[in-house]
């Protein structure tokens, strides 16, 4: 696996060699770029996302994690002034492309937040909330429902007050109940946006396992600077400095054997 | 030495805002207790039997009647009416007086035209058109608790006094709340529209804050303003348009295009508007921006995420502006004058004849009772106390719509809180 010998301030993207040759592709973007205002926050991503496996998306904050999440299930035309170039395809199809309507775009690539964020619901109205907008009626959702609380490990608690309000759960359960909501729509990729940032040690430790379990049912794109997590939870990791896509090669490799200066220095803390 | 000085200077300050602020409240409750108070004292106080009072004058003459004022060494007495309501009164001067006494046989009498005198003994048979006689001075507490209910009674239903027939307190008040209702009906699905249109869609832009700026400079406009816009907009552009189309037979007649409680309804929701956007829009800006994020994220349509998850959680807020819309609109009366508000109704705009609600015809008003009596009266010391009764159930109308708003409010948060939408 020769290195590429590239400057430093090279603005293209790096990728190991026959990194992606043996396992299947969920989404892929294609030179994505993106603006607010006149201010560009994404330089041409070419990135692609391993079905069924975990990618770490790393990168300092402000480094555009979060817009480049919010890309792929578009939830960036929520904000004024934005604009997309590019392509972002899930099995074939451009999901920029105006003939894919965007709320089925969302329902393919679910989306968990930094901060919990339940609605106001029973913790049973929380996950079919997805389900419901489908018109499912009550007596189709009940075994969607638990399977998606089992996924999250949150069965065996809730079981038996499924009716009570979702906001009397604890930060950590709340999370996962966000991720139980986002799983029942059976989504093919899963992005998670510093989905431990608002919990305690203890729960953050426990989301971990819980991703590493889910990282076989969905792909998974997760945001985060805390890079022990990503070392500890992703298969693959892509590095992310000032809206350029630095490097992008299997977990391990990335952190001990970068190819890139720029990736280096801010795995071993040099950064900045 | 010095930090110690700090130190109490600072107990001091705090010593200060507190007390100030304490009296601030106490204020506050004074004067709204205060004026419920006087209300209920000079609004109810006139129907609470007044002992008849013979007074013995020195010149030898004796007055016999109700005392309603004493100033000044002077007694006005209203003493018998003789051609019409309200020529009775008598100045006596204290000097004058030798004595004065309650004759438990006094007699007061009501006559068929509006006229009181008063008698000893005897009703008198004499005068065939009595229509109500009472021994006041005789009467025990529990008498003269049952006259008391029984003269408000009248007061309320129309009538105790001739000429006034309609124009009791209960017609007014369902006029009130007719007028309230519908432009209720009109005013909350207008406003909550064009709120959460200008939360979801036009929020940010340069067009939102124009429209929310519009806005709230309507709330400051003074409202005969608005009666002027019902006036020519509703009352002679609309309502005459109408009556060209649809009653042109009847014209010059006007069917609508004379004031109406269609139109008063109308100038009153356009007065409210302004209160009901802002508060269900300030009610739609408290729900965390991650909501409806969360929402859109799970594959909902903007329109789903209103309806299913911004409209429910705003419910207290609409409730909220409801109220503050119907308090606003309770209180304004000057548009409601050139708009259709009229002391006494012909024919009431709800009654028994199909479609039961008659929105072109005009209506009585508790706000412009007040005026009413309290201006137009003939008799000042019989309409200025009416006034004050009049203010008297606006006021508790106010109250117990609050009241209600609070109880419904927290009726609606515990059911949140309970079994959450």
């Amino acid at each position: 696996m020769p290195a590429m010998s590239t400057p430093d301030s090279d603005t293209t993207t790096t990728i190991a060699a026959q990194l992606f040759d043996d396992v299947a592709i969920a989404l892929r973007t294609r030179a994505l770029s993106l603006w607010f205002e006149q201010r560009q926050i994404l330089h041409a991503i070419d990135l692609s996302v391993p079905a069924e496996r975990i990618l770490a998306v790393i990168g300092p904050s402000g480094s555009g994690k979060t817009s480049l999440l919010r890309c792929l299930n578009r939830l960036n035309e929520e904000v004024h002034g934005c604009r997309i170039d590019g392509e972002v395809l899930l099995d074939g199809t451009d999901l920029l492309s105006a003939s894919a309507p965007v709320h089925e775009v969302r329902r393919r690539v679910g989306m968990v937040f930094p901060k919990p964020n339940p609605f106001p619901l029973s913790i049973y109205e929380n996950v079919a909330y997805g389900l419901r907008l489908l018109g499912l009626r009550r007596a189709a959702l009940d075994a969607p429902v638990e399977d998606a609380l089992r996924a999250v490990a949150l069965w065996d608690e809730v079981a038996d007050r499924l009716d009570a309000p979702a906001l009397a759960l604890t930060p950590g359960q709340q999370q996962r109940l966000a991720i139980a909501r986002a799983l029942a729509l059976q989504p093919q990729v899963l992005l998670m946006d510093e989905p431990a940032a608002a919990l305690d040690p203890q729960s953050s430790l426990h989301l971990e396992d819980l991703l590493r379990r889910l990282g076989r049912r969905c792909a998974i794109v997760l945001a985060t600077h805390n890079l022990q997590q990503a070392a500890r939870v992703s298969d693959y990791a892509a590095f992310i400095s000032d809206g350029r896509l630095i490097e992008i090669n299997d977990t391990d490799t990335l952190f001990t054997n970068p190819l890139r200066r720029e990736t280096e220095d801010y795995v071993t803390g040099r950064y900045g | 030495m010095m930090r110690g000085a700090a130190l109490r200077r600072g107990r001091i300050v705090e010593h200060l805002a507190a007390g100030s602020s304490a009296a601030g409240l106490a204020l506050c409750l004074l004067l709204a207790g205060g004026i419920v108070l006087l209300l209920v004292r000079a609004g109810l106080a006139p129907f609470w039997p007044q002992p008849v009072i013979e007074y013995t004058l020195r010149d030898g003459r004796s007055v016999l009647g109700e005392l309603m004022l004493h100033r000044d060494g002077a007694l006005i007495v209203r003493g018998d009416e003789q051609a019409r309501p309200g020529d009775g009164y008598v100045r006596l001067r204290e000097a004058e007086i030798l004595a004065e006494r309650q004759p438990p046989d006094a007699v007061a009498r009501v006559h068929a035209d509006g006229r009181r005198s008063y008698r000893l003994g005897e009703a008198g048979p004499d005068e065939p058109d009595l229509v109500g006689v009472d021994r006041r001075n005789a009467l025990t507490f529990a008498g003269k608790l049952a006259f008391f209910g029984e003269r408000l009674r009248a007061y309320a239903i129309g009538g105790d006094r001739s000429g006034d027939a309609g124009q009791g307190l209960l017609p007014a008040l369902a006029g009130t709340l007719t007028l309230v209702l519908l432009m209720s009906l009109i005013v909350m699905p207008i406003g909550v529209a064009a709120a959460v249109h200008l939360h979801v869609y036009a929020g940010r832009g340069r067009i939102g804050a124009l429209v929310r700026g519009a806005v709230g400079s309507l709330a400051d406009v003074p409202s005969i303003v608005y009666g002027v816009l019902g006036l020519g907009l509703f009352v002679h552009g609309i309502g005459g348009g109408i009556d060209r189309w649809l009653h042109a037979d009847r014209l010059p007649v006007p069917t609508f295009g004379t004031g109406g409680l269609l139109w008063a309804a109308l100038t009153l929701a356009v007065l409210t508007l302004p209160v009901v956007v802002a508060t269900v829009e300030q009610g739609l800006a408290r729900i965390p921006d991650t909501q409806r994020l969360g929402s859109l994220a799970l594959g909902a349509t903007r329109g789903e995420t209103l309806r299913r998850l911004l409209l429910p959680q705003a419910r207290p807020a609409v409730l909220s502006a409801w109220i503050l819309a119907v308090a606003r609109a309770v209180g304004a009366v000057a548009p409601l004058m050139l708009v259709g508000v009229v002391k006494y109704a012909p024919a009431s705009p709800i009654d028994a004849a199909f479609p039961y609600l008659h929105p072109s015809r005009q209506f009585t008003h508790l706000g412009f009772a007040v005026y009413d009596q309290a201006l137009i009266s003939p008799d000042a010391l019989v309409g200025v106390p009416r006034a004050y009764s009049a203010a008297l159930l606006l006021v508790a109308l106010v109250l117990v719509l609050n009241a209600a708003a609070g109880l419904v409010g927290r009726r609606l948060r515990d059911r949140d809180r309970a079994f959450p939408l």
